[in-house]
């Protein structure tokens, strides 16, 4: 028997698969979007060698995802999401009842911008040292012993400087809030699409 | 009645004068090289009022009430302080009278300076963050729950003609410092065609 389905009707069922998420744009190769048994296995065996998810136990659950299971980072990841998830609903060291649930998706994203730099650049102009003395002899002496006075310079000359070998560095500070404010101004404009196309998901 | 001179007995006479410091480099508007009656009644007054003043304010003093330069101030507060230094128990400057006065002054030696400046740029590069969604991960990057990676493969666009410079002051005090052994001790020309006085 067949079954006619709409253009809609088609592209729903994709979107409602058990391999993807987020409407379709992530799927992993050793996991779908739904608990099944492997992951009930998973579950029950990460809750017998740690307990429960804790902000302690974090990094050894990935641990026993990615090594024990042989599964990526990126699926360790959601699925120590999940865990914490399922384990803080629950007492049960059971998770079969969680079976054909839906996995909430849990990922590393980026997003693409532009990143103020800070560096200091070095370079050379004509100056001066000063320093008050009874006579060149004593002006020397003063030099020699680090009693002169000032090291200055009038400013009127070109800097010979070196940019090429500056030594940039994010300007943490100001990338914070210039990325935040580029996300405001851009939902100020209403381009939530313009955002979401700058957006990667790694996997 | 003439008097012939030899050449260096006229150099000499010219260095001699009453008005000259440092071989005749130095010479002040209101101030010869001696004490003269001017000088000890300045130098009565500061003891008066103002013996136990630091070095800027008796020079301070010394400029305004007496109406002298900045420069002349420095070499006579320097003097002031020199003669109390030798004769302890100086009552009266009228002793010191017709006696040399020290030369105190500012030199300057030319060098290059160290300078530095900061400049500011943008580069290429992404914020990275955990989320459950595209609006999860939104929201933590307005918490700035993320972090800020450069794509360190691209240039930085910068704009190195508007920097603020300054005087690298601990690398000039390096420098400065080894100025000494740029020099031969028994050959000083060198450095004195470098250095300016006043």
């Amino acid at each position: 028997m067949k079954i006619k389905l709409t253009e809609e009707q088609y592209y729903r069922l994709l979107v409602e698969n058990d391999k993807k998420f987020l409407n379709g744009k992530v799927e992993y190769p050793h996991i779908g979007n739904k608990v099944n048994k492997f992951i009930v296995k998973l579950f029950n065996y990460i809750h017998q060698k740690v307990g429960p998810f804790t902000r302690s136990n974090s990094d050894d659950i990935r641990d026993i995802i990615t090594r024990d299971f042989g599964l990526t980072r990126a699926e360790a990841e959601l699925l120590r999401h999940n865990y914490a998830n399922f384990s803080h609903d629950t007492d049960t060291d059971d998770f079969s009842e969680f079976i054909g649930a839906d996995l909430e998706f849990y990922g590393e994203l980026k997003f693409n911008t532009r990143i103020p730099m800070s560096a200091y650049i070095h370079g050379t102009m004509d100056g001066y040292v000063t320093g008050y003395a009874t006579s060149v002899d004593d002006f020397i002496d003063k030099l020699e012993d680090n009693s002169w006075d000032d090291v200055d310079t009038d400013w009127v000359d070109d800097i010979e400087s070196y940019p090429e070998d500056a030594e940039w560095e994010i300007d943490t500070d100001y990338a914070g809030d210039s990325i935040t404010d580029e996300i405001r101004d851009l939902k100020r404009q209403g381009d939530e699409d313009g955002i979401i196309d700058r957006i990667e998901i790694m996997q | 009645m003439k008097i012939k001179l030899t050449e260096e007995q006229y150099n000499r006479l010219l260095v001699e004068n009453d008005k000259d410091f440092l071989d005749g480099q130095v010479n002040f508007k209101h101030i010869g090289n001696k004490v003269t009656p001017f000088i000890v009644k300045l130098f009565n007054i500061l003891k008066e009022k103002c013996k136990d003043c630091p070095f800027d304010k008796m020079m301070s003093m010394i400029k305004n009430d007496f109406a002298l330069t900045e420069q002349e101030a420095t070499l006579l507060t320097y003097n002031f302080n020199n003669f109390n230094a030798k004769n302890s128990f100086i009552e009266d400057f009228k002793e010191v009278l017709g006696q040399p006065l020290v030369y105190y002054g500012k030199f300057l030696y030319d060098m290059n300076i160290p300078v530095y400046g900061q400049v500011n740029g943008m580069i290429d590069g992404w914020a990275e963050g955990y989320g459950t969604s595209y609006v999860d991960f939104l929201e933590q990057i307005g918490n700035g729950d993320v972090e800020i990676i450069a794509d360190w493969s691209g240039r930085v666009d910068a704009d190195t003609y508007d920097v603020e410079w300054s005087v690298d002051d601990d690398y000039a005090q390096d420098q400065v410092s080894d100025i000494w052994h740029e020099y031969d001790e028994d050959d000083l020309s060198d450095f004195i065609d470098r250095v300016s006085i006043g």
